[in-house]
């Protein structure tokens, strides 16, 4: 396969720009790049989601194939196994092979589970699986599932499959299962297809690939064989020069104090052992690639789910899962995914902004809706939060006063920590400088903040300092002049 | 309620200033919108049955008979309706009324209690049918329509236990009876119930803090959970709530009838349900106090009417059924809306 000249823009932002990629038969052809850019957005024009700009060619085994559908996609060959691998969990493997492709049936078109089954055990155990087709693929292990997506993608229909795209196969697998997932695309190369590998973990970019090209800001930078390259040098492709550039934040936070945050060994999911000291006033950054356990932090700590390990504030040990504990122990969370987790659609801006602390009338149950106005008006200016009507429902805002809004939510409770996960997603540019603006004054008003985000350049910018997570566990901290975009992307991809 | 917007470059874009008469026309557009027309609905029919049959309906017998059909149905509606707001579907109601008819009734019969005891013991029962549908719904995550079908049958079969199959009739004190067929103003007591009852919730759900919290409940669950608000124990409240306000409901249907039978109760499930999702879609979007009374009137009405008219016994549900239909569709709102 071969495409040159993929450009896809959204808006005023260049996500990929001019961009060629190709992959032979039988290669392992790696793409690598930092948060950002641009291999979703590759695989997403590979995959027919997104359209690219006009000027793009695509051709696979010599034939011309137009991008822009799925359906052109999969006729000229084209598979994927996507970073969420897309099964339906309470399904079994047979179900999941099956659903969108006709199922074996007899007559009557009833389906014959029994060929369907044997069909199934049948592909995954060419590629090396043996598990039980008939469970929940919700239960099944990871890698297990990563099977059932791979065989799923490579169940064959009326054309040949030439390319696999298997986009962060990897990004929560432990290392023993990773070995298993080499072979199977080993068996897969020795077929001819050929594999497009992305990954942020280079150990195996350079255990499996053949050739590896780099992304850096939507452009190609170089693409070269595997055996070319030393750690340090792809990493140097991968992150660029030396950001002399790179704004610091002047360390300025009161170093004197005794933290007002201590975490000792939190333990979750994805994070092994988690440790940190926040002083007021300091602003530290937390970043990671996906599966390094920094999408979880922010929830692990502020309780939103059970966790293991000790998190106190002022000394007062705030219980896990008790949101409402946490809260009145100081600690606030401006979380991620905000049309998700932060905004209550039936309710107005000021009731959205009031909800954590509602302002009561003295001695009684009513709400008191002139002190409740009164903040309103405060906090609506104070962040510049547009229109300025309070009883607006908060879904009407745009994404960015919507941040501003869930900003002063939690400012206005007063906490002493408070950590944002990626503040700044799906916000405009306006929007953001305030954000950063509020979140600077603030710290200088006493408040600790952790900021947890996947946009390194935000982190620099910020921070006073940032914990770099790998595999579920601190890998190093960065601050003062080695707080660059360049160190904190090295880190992260570091092992 | 003077606050000052800010000043700055968009002052163009800031929070709109009332115009002369901008806030008479906003008035006037709501009261003739669709959220108002239930009532005008209400209005058109009372005049067109006046008309079409003065003798019989325009009675006081006819308002009290109406009235007082539709008090119990209100009572349930608005019980049911908290747990509603927070995404939770108590369909026990009416079973848990039957219980309360029952059992006191059974209680006075049998063991000759007086009202107040019966009052204590029949809340203090109905209640317990709504814990043990909390522990299910926020201890256990059992999905609620599951659940609360589930305790139902359980308060259906303990009901049918008491009564055995036949009917019991309880010797109320006469101050007892009046509790159920008392008469204020004309208004018969139950719907004076209800009226206070809808006073206070819509008070708790406009005014106060816990009312907002369980909107932001039915809302978003997981965003009210991270800004503090304790939704299972805010869950687990409304699913007693509603089941004493169902205990309740039977009590007045015990004492407003007088004959306690164990499938009197259930059947005002289905009315009780139709008059929250029709009121749903008036004065507010999404149940609410207010527009659960406008509906039970409209409904109560417009049945009352036909049935004067000469319409057979079925009518009712069929009036019901139809209605609720019409009013979800003409409202033009998804069911996330309206639940």
């Amino acid at each position: 396969m071969a495409v040159e000249g993929v450009t896809k823009r959204f808006g005023r932002t260049t996500a990929l720009a001019d961009f060629s990629f190709d992959v032979h038969e039988g290669e392992v052809h790696a793409l690598v790049g930092h948060n950002g850019s641009g291999k979703s957005t590759f695989v997403k024009v590979l995959a027919g989601f997104h359209q690219p700009e006009p000027g793009a060619t695509a051709s696979v085994q010599g034939q011309p194939v137009s991008l822009g559908s799925p359906e052109a996609a999969r006729s000229a060959g084209l598979r994927f196994v996507h970073q969420d691998l897309g099964l339906v969990d309470s399904m079994n493997a047979t179900d999941n092979m099956n659903l969108g492709f006709a199922y074996p049936s007899r007559h009557f078109r009833r389906i014959d589970w029994r060929r369907a089954r044997e069909e199934a055990r049948q592909r995954l155990a060419e590629l090396g699986y043996k598990f039980d087709v008939t469970v929940p693929a919700g239960s099944l292990s990871l890698i297990d599932r990563t099977g059932i997506a791979i065989a799923r993608a490579l169940k064959p229909g009326d054309r040949p499959i030439r390319v696999l795209v298997l986009d962060e196969p990897t990004a929560a697998l432990p290392a023993t299962e990773v070995a298993e997932l080499f072979s199977v695309i080993h068996k897969l190369r020795s077929r001819g297809l050929g594999i497009v590998y992305i990954s942020h973990h280079l150990e195996e970019v350079f255990a499996i690939s053949d050739r590896v090209t780099v992304l850096r800001d939507a452009k190609h930078v170089d693409t070269r064989r595997t055996k070319d390259l030393t750690e340090s040098a792809l990493i140097d492709l991968m992150v660029g020069d030396i950001d002399v550039v790179g704004a610091a934040r002047s360390a300025t936070a009161g170093t004197t104090a005794p933290p007002v945050l201590k975490v000792a060994g939190l333990k979750s999911a994805l994070i092994q052992e988690f440790d940190l000291e926040l002083r007021p006033g300091e602003i530290v950054g937390v970043a990671g690639v996906a599966g390094s356990g920094r999408e979880e932090l922010a929830g692990a700590l502020f309780g939103q789910e059970a966790r293991e390990g000790e998190v106190a504030v002022d000394g007062q040990i705030i219980p896990s899962a008790k949101t409402a504990a946490a809260i009145s122990g100081g600690l606030g969370l401006l979380s991620a995914d905000r049309a998700r987790t932060g905004l209550v659609h039936n309710l107005s801006v000021i009731e959205n902004l009031t909800l954590p602390l509602i302002p009561r009338s003295l001695g009684s149950l009513a709400i008191d809706r002139k002190l409740e106005r009164r903040d309103a008006a405060e906090w609506l200016g104070r962040l510049d939060i547009r229109p300025w009507d309070p009883d607006l429902p908060a879904v009407a805002l745009s994404g960015g006063n919507q941040q501003k809004l869930l900003l002063g939510r939690w400012l206005r409770v007063k906490p002493k920590v408070l950590v944002l996960d990626e503040p700044t997603q799906g916000v405009d540019v306006g929007a953001i400088a305030r954000i950063y603006g509020i979140v600077e004054e603030y710290a200088r008003q006493g408040i600790a903040f952790l900021v947890c985000s996947s946009d390194t350049d935000e982190l620099v910018s910020l921070c006073d300092r940032v914990i770099v997570l790998s595999r579920g566990r601190i890998a190093g901290e960065l601050s003062g002049s080695d707080l660059r975009r360049d160190t904190v992307d090295r880190m992260c991809l570091s092992y | 309620m003077a606050v000052t917007a800010p000043t700055g470059e968009n002052e163009t874009e800031v929070g709109k200033v009332p115009t002369r008469f901008g806030n008479a026309r906003r008035i006037a557009a709501r009261m003739f919108g669709k959220r108002f027309g239930g009532i005008w609905v209400l209005v058109i029919i009372t005049v067109l049955f006046s008309a079409l049959i003065p003798h019989t309906f325009l009675t006081v017998l006819t308002l009290q008979t109406t009235l007082s059909d539709g008090a119990v149905t209100a009572i349930m509606a608005l019980g049911v309706m908290f747990p509603l707001l927070t995404g939770i579907f108590d369909i026990s109601i009416a079973w848990v009324a039957g219980f309360a008819m029952v059992l006191s009734s059974y209680l006075n019969l049998r063991f000759g209690l007086g009202a107040i005891p019966i009052c204590v013991v029949t809340l203090v029962a109905s209640g317990l049918f709504g814990a043990l549908s909390a522990i299910f719904v926020t201890k256990l995550k059992v999905n609620s329509i599951v659940t609360t079908l589930g305790v139902g049958t359980v308060a259906l079969g303990l009901t049918e236990m008491i009564t055995q199959g036949n009917s019991i009739s309880p010797n109320f004190s006469n101050t007892f009876f009046d509790f159920g067929q008392g008469v204020f103003l004309h208004i018969p007591l139950p719907f004076i119930y209800a009226l206070v009852l809808a006073v206070a919730m819509y008070y708790v759900l406009e005014y106060t803090a816990l009312g907002r919290q369980l909107r932001a409940i039915g809302g978003n669950p997981t965003a009210a959970r991270l800004a503090g608000v304790q939704v299972l124990k805010l869950q687990a409240g409304v699913l007693i709530f509603s089941a004493v306000l169902s205990g309740f409901a039977g009590l007045v249907l015990a004492t407003e009838i007088g004959t306690a039978t164990e499938s009197t109760a259930p059947a005002f499930l289905l009315p009780a349900a139709a008059a929250v999702f029709l009121g749903a879609t008036q004065i507010k979007i999404g149940p609410n106090p207010w527009g659960t009374i406008v509906a039970i009137l409209l409904l109560g009405i417009g049945i009352k009417g036909l049935q004067l008219m000469g319409a057979s016994t079925w009518v009712g549900d069929f009036f019901n059924g139809v209605v609720l239909l019409v009013a979800v569709a003409v409202s033009g709102e998804g069911i996330e809306r309206l639940v």
